[in-house]
């Protein structure tokens, strides 16, 4: 009898994992415009997911400016710079440089945060978004 | 007595996944341009250490001119290399289909290529020309690496 309570609570607590997923679809934006400055594009948040994507628009008049992207996944951060240079444009509006979004498809188990920053890397009016998950 | 200890191995069987979740992830972007005829450039070397490394060469992307008068470029991928799990894979990127930009240079536009090319220590991919026309074509790569704690 007690070798069976006991088979039926491990059995529950294999199950309580996947009864506690719920996943949540996340979206972010920020904007950098100040010279030498750091902002947010997914605030630090705990838990386990995936980034799926980042997305960069970049003005028309962007004189060469660029962005850091640092993804600090698990604590650890990892950073690339977007240059516009070659990217393609928008066919009309503003002619704005258009990353598309750039497929991340990385998890992470234990927090996510994703900054960006534009030291000595010129100064634009930059938007960018960011897709992600939470288990 | 004999009931603690199955419960005991139940309950590190189930800290198992979690512990072999945790992981020490980075992610990647690189870029490069070809525009010389008969050649090869490098567009992403990455290597990986320090543990089991889960990573992957997740898309890429090219925009080729609008005076691109056929010119295509391959696009060469090695994973692996040196090791029984090396992978040598390749495609060849035509644009004559691709969608435009409506202004500006009207250049052609690959968009995001899936690709989901799993690696463990080394990446390697290039772009050629070598008798496929000329022009200049700029590529980009996305990937991450990932070391799972043994």
């Amino acid at each position: 009898m007690r070798i069976k309570l006991l088979t039926l609570t491990c059995a529950l607590c294999l199950l309580a994992p996947f009864a506690a997923n719920a996943s949540t679809l996340e979206y972010s934006y920020a904007q950098i415009f100040s010279a030498n400055s750091t902002v947010d594009l997914v605030a630090t948040t705990s838990g386990s997911g995936n980034l799926n994507g980042i997305k960069c628009i970049f003005p028309s008049s962007d004189g060469g400016a660029e962005v850091k992207i640092t993804a600090t996944l698990d604590g650890t951060a990892s950073s690339f710079t977007i240059d516009p240079s070659n990217l393609e444009r928008e066919s009309n509006g503003g002619g704005q440089y258009l990353t598309g979004w750039i497929p991340i498809g990385d998890g992470f188990s234990t927090s996510i945060h994703v900054t960006l920053n534009n030291t000595s890397l010129g100064t634009a009016t930059i938007n960018c978004w960011a897709s992600w998950f939470l288990n | 007595m004999k009931s603690k200890k199955v419960l005991l191995a139940a309950l590190a069987g189930l800290t198992i996944p979690a512990a072999a979740m945790a992981n020490v992830p980075q992610v990647g972007y690189a870029y490069a341009q070809i525009y010389q005829a008969n050649s090869t450039v490098t567009l992403a070397n990455v290597s990986r250490t320090g543990g089991p490394v889960e990573s992957r060469l997740v898309g890429l992307k090219c925009i080729f001119p609008s005076n691109d008068d056929g010119a295509l470029v391959k696009v060469e991928i090695t994973a692996d290399a040196g090791t029984t799990r090396e992978q040598d894979l390749s495609i060849t990127v035509d644009p004559t289909f691709f969608q435009q930009e409506s202004n500006g240079a009207g250049q052609l536009l690959s968009g995001w290529v899936p690709l989901n090319v799993d690696f463990a220590s080394t990446l390697l991919v290039q772009l050629n020309n070598t008798n496929l026309g000329t022009a200049t074509i700029n590529c980009w790569v996305s990937y991450w690496t990932s070391i799972v704690p043994e």
